[in-house]
């Protein structure tokens, strides 16, 4: 597959960035592939139940991507946000998609690695945190900026404060009550037990 | 909750964190009051946070490490669309699997759609999914049956990323059973033509020894036409490995009868059968072909049901009821189900495989003892005669005129039907009708209305009716050049007219060549393209290599049992050869096919001519119209009426037909009847003239075994003994070796004591016994 040119994705980002919601559409699929390359290359780089390193290649991913040479960006954590809500809806959708394969079809499917086996209760659960971070942002949107830049993003917690120009103080304890109170929405609706694995 | 009551919750959150652990109680007791929910609420996110450290960033890994581990099977979901493989170009991608993704594309040499199956780059570098791989394409490949997806390469090609293996099938416009039974159950009918159809393909390949292993919905495919696919041969028995490998259960330990998926990484298999599996699947056994009549019984009952026989909330309860438990009576889901289709569901279903049918030929057997009541439901009439309100009586006159009209239309249409048995608007083929028209894939209208005007014309042996169906035929193949079935009936065209009509023109014969190839090119299991192969092969050049022209009508007939055309072809190949009463059978199944097929008739006529039932030949050679063949109908009758001592009758019809068609090819052969003729009425001179006449105007012509034997008999009846076996042996020579005629042909009366004759008979007959070896 052709490396997409990081000036179209530049100009890409650019115009959603202004307005243009056309934009995004063709900009999904280019970061799309491109996170999918770097997923396999960390992929064979570790061992296989090793925890990616997640922010590293949204990280990456991004700075390959991105012409940074020849754009004006207001500042760097206004690309992040953007970058981070690129990365979110890719994840989900991938989630989704899978969520429903599973749903949908009623094949029995063995895993095919080790990995995967692990991921495929992920992706259930990926679905059900985005539906509760869409709650987050009713009630706190800045808690749910927080863990979007924190975990779709790749910004440590330092990054992430300097990107929503709050003190990094405010960043640990929006963290810190927006974490625990994912983990118990999820709870609710939670089912990574064996279930998952199998359409009932 | 509002967002003021989070912000709330929040600091009473924030100030318990600050807190020692055993000091929050008390905290939270005093500062929430009265408020228990808001205690409850800070309480729960407290115990939550003792969970919570690192879980999204898990979830999210999670699902990035599945994005990677996902890509190294399906790389890029589409990632070859518009590429090229090969000579073949990605379309678009129409199924992603297990082992690879499915494209629609073209094949740039041939101009064809062809669905293309990739193995991903990543998998080449296993060896032995590779080995898997090509095990499936190859244990595909080797079924040739119109009910299985045909197979048309497995190549390996490289690409950017590498070497990728592939495996190119037909393309199958339609949709997956899986998809139709989304709308709801499907009437007895349909489904047991489905069944039957399954079973059919089921039979081929339990006879080549591939046990499919993994029938279900999804892997069945019905054309809009009716026709039926199973895909996916020699895909499962990929899975068997993982039988043995402990997929299934701990190297087979029956009690681990569901799968583990802490086991199943161990092999990497894909399962994909679940819940058609049979009991001796899910407790890790052997396989065999009756493990695919279970699973078609499970898919038959569905297509009743619209339910599966064993429901349960998980596997665990679909496979502990699949071990213990009957499924429920068809009749609970479907009024219309007989106990005669319950029982043959039932048995397909039997737990004990013995108890089962023993192979897919007795449940087709079975299927089709279904009468037709079962077979479609037809509750619209009572519905409407029972439960409207009367009508008022005026009406009746015109539901009656409509009912008439209806079955005069019915009448119409079946008889149509019969005619041009392969119509392209059969909605369910039976597995008898497959005709294959146009091979899976959607037909051009305008090609298609001269293909089937075409095809009409082309099987009525006159020279005007073979020129119209040439032009037809030829303007489909040149509005749609990947019609396969008019490229078969264009061959059969090309061929009739350089054997009946134009035989010096070479042009005719290389044509006919061409359009079979590019017939079975585009179809190799195109029924009429080796109809035609047969009858192009048995030509006065070849010989008339009668074995050769008599496989290639049986694999035709294998391929389509209701193609009456090639029966009525086979059977003259038989009259040639006196099997008379293999002919006379293959006729009879013609006319049983098709009731309008007057060519089959008029071949009766000349069987029964040669087995010397005059008068019987004369009564079917009288029915029907004669312009259908009108050299093969005069020649015959006159022969016939000769032979009732009816002289005059016999002259006039060979009188008329010269005068009829005076440069007609088979003119030859009625001024040998002329000849013959002349001799009986002793007038010697102007039979030898006759006889250097129909030599002259015959030679060459694919008729002048016939005419060559007609000479024989007039040289016999002048006693001319020489002459007759000289002639007489150049019919046998050239194609027409029918020793029951020469044995009884009472115009050959005047030789049976010339050791000439005796000599060729003898030869003759020693012929006709090795024929009847191969009948």
């Amino acid at each position: 597959m052709a490396a997409p040119s990081t000036q179209e994705i530049t100009q890409l980002l650019v115009a959603w960035n202004n307005g243009d919601p056309t934009a995004l559409e063709q900009l999904m699929p280019l970061v799309q592939a491109e996170l999918h390359r770097l997923a396999k290359r960390y992929m064979a780089g570790e061992r296989q139940g090793h925890i990616l390193q997640t922010t590293a290649l949204v990280n990456e991913a991004f700075l390959r991507l991105i012409d940074w040479q020849n754009v004006e960006w207001r500042n760097r954590s206004h690309f992040f946000g953007l970058a981070a809500q690129i990365m979110r809806r890719i994840l989900v959708d991938f989630a989704r998609a899978r969520h429903r394969e599973k749903r949908g079809g009623d094949a029995l499917i063995i895993s095919l690695s080790e990995a995967a086996n692990i991921a495929r209760e992920q992706s259930a659960d990926l679905v059900a945190l985005d539906d509760a971070l869409q709650a987050l942002e009713r009630l706190d949107p800045r808690q749910a900026r927080v863990v979007e830049l924190r975990f779709f993003a790749g910004l440590s917690l330092q990054e992430t404060a300097e990107a929503l120009k709050v003190s990094l103080s405010t960043v640990r304890r929006d963290w810190s009550l927006a974490e625990a109170w994912l983990f118990r929405e999820l709870s609710k609706t939670l089912t990574s037990d064996s279930p998952l694995l199998y359409d009932s | 909750m509002t967002p003021e009551r989070y912000t709330q919750i929040g600091e009473l959150y924030h100030a318990a964190m600050e807190l020692a652990p055993e000091a929050r109680p008390d905290f939270l007791a005093g500062a929430c009051g009265s408020d228990d929910e808001l205690r409850r609420e800070v309480e729960s996110l407290l115990l939550a946070r003792r969970h919570a450290d690192g879980f999204i960033a898990g979830k999210v890994a999670g699902v990035v490490a599945e994005m990677a581990a996902r890509q190294q099977f399906m790389p890029l979901v589409g990632s070859l669309v518009g590429r090229s493989i090969g000579h073949y170009q990605a379309l678009s991608l129409i199924g992603a699997g297990g082992m690879g993704e499915v494209y629609l594309a073209e094949d740039t040499r041939l101009g064809r759609k062809v669905a293309l199956k990739l193995l991903p780059a990543a998998f080449t570098q296993d060896q032995d999914r590779v080995r898997r791989f090509k095990q499936e394409a190859r244990a595909a490949s080797s079924l040739n049956h119109p009910n299985i997806l045909t197979i048309h390469e497995i190549g390996e090609a490289s690409t950017a990323e590498g070497g990728a293996h592939y495996i190119v099938s037909e393309f199958v416009e339609g949709q997956t059973l899986r998809a139709m039974l989304r709308g709801g159950r499907l009437d007895i009918g349909k489904a047991t033509a489905v069944a039957e159809q399954v079973a059919g393909a089921l039979n081929v390949a339990h006879e080549a020894g591939i046990v499919h292993r993994d029938i279900k919905p999804e892997n069945v495919m019905a054309r809009p036409d009716g026709l039926v696919k199973v895909l996916d041969f020699g895909l499962a028995k990929l899975t068997e490995r993982g039988v043995g490998n402990g997929v299934w259960g701990a190297g087979g330990q029956e009690e681990t009868i569901f799968p583990n998926p802490s086991l199943s990484t161990a092999s990497g298999a894909v399962m994909g059968r679940g819940r058609y599996m049979s009991p001796e699947q899910a407790r890790g056994q052997r396989v065999d072909r009756r493990t695919d009549i279970f699973s078609l019984g499970v898919v038959l009952y569905e297509m009743i049901a619209a339910r599966r026989p064993f429901e349960g909330a998980t596997m665990s309860d679909v496979i502990a009821a699949l071990l213990t438990a009957e499924p429920p009576h068809l009749g609970k889901y479907c009024a219309g189900a007989t106990t005669e289709l319950e029982r043959i569901v039932g048995k397909c279903l039997a737990k004990d495989r013995e108890a089962r049918y023993q192979s897919a030929a007795e449940l087709i057997a079975d299927l089709k003892t279904l009468p037709p009541d079962s077979q479609s439901e037809r509750p619209t009439t009572r519905e409407v005669m029972g439960t409207r309100p009367r009508l008022g009586s005026w009406r009746w006159p015109l539901i009656a005129a409509t009912a008439l009209l209806l079955v005069v239309g019915l009448a119409w249409f079946l008889s149509w039907r019969r005619a041009r048995p392969a119509q392209s608007d059969q909605i369910n083929l039976s597995s008898q009708e497959q005709r294959r028209p146009g091979g899976a894939r959607s037909i051009n209208p305008t090609a298609n209305d001269d293909f089937l005007r075409g095809r009409y014309y082309a099987n009525r042996q006159n020279k005007a009716d073979n020129e119209t169906a040439i032009t037809m035929l030829e303007r489909a193949v040149a509005v749609d050049p990947n019609f396969a079935a008019a490229h078969a009936e264009l061959a059969q065209a090309y061929v009739w007219r350089f054997f009946l009509f134009t035989p010096g023109e070479k042009r005719w014969e290389e044509k006919a060549f061409v359009a079979v190839e590019n017939a079975l090119r585009l179809d190799p299991n195109s029924a009429v393209a080796y109809q035609a192969r047969g009858r192009l092969l048995w030509t006065p050049a070849n010989h008339f290599p009668h074995e050769k022209a008599i496989k290639e009508y049986r694999r035709a007939l294998t391929l389509d049992p209701s193609l009456d055309e090639a029966r009525n072809q086979l059977a003259v190949v038989y009259n040639h050869i006196g099997a008379f009463d293999q002919a006379l059978q293959e006729l009879q199944k013609a006319i049983t096919v098709n009731p309008t097929n007057n060519l089959a008739q008029f071949r009766i006529g000349e069987t029964l001519l040669f087995q010397g039932k005059y008068e019987q030949a004369l009564t079917v050679l009288r029915e029907g119209p004669r312009e259908v063949n009108p050299p093969l109908v005069g020649s015959t009758l006159a022969m016939a009426l000769l032979h009732l001592g009816r002289r005059d009758e016999a002259a006039a019809i060979v009188e008329e037909f010269l005068k009829d068609y005076p440069g007609d090819t088979d003119v030859g052969l009625f001024t040998s009847i002329h000849a013959l003729i002349a001799a009986l009425a002793g007038d010697e001179k102007k039979a030898e003239a006759k006889i250097r006449s129909a030599v002259q105007k015959g030679k060459g012509f694919g008729h002048f075994h016939h005419t060559t034997y007609n000479i024989a008999c007039a040289y016999s009846v002048m006693k001319k003994a020489q002459e007759a076996v000289y002639w007489l042996q150049a019919a046998a020579d050239d194609g027409f070796p029918c020793y029951p005629l020469f044995e009884n042909d009472p115009y050959l009366d005047n030789l049976r004591k010339d050791p000439r004759f005796i000599a060729l008979m003898a030869k003759m007959k020693e012929q006709w016994e090795r024929y009847r070896t191969i009948l």
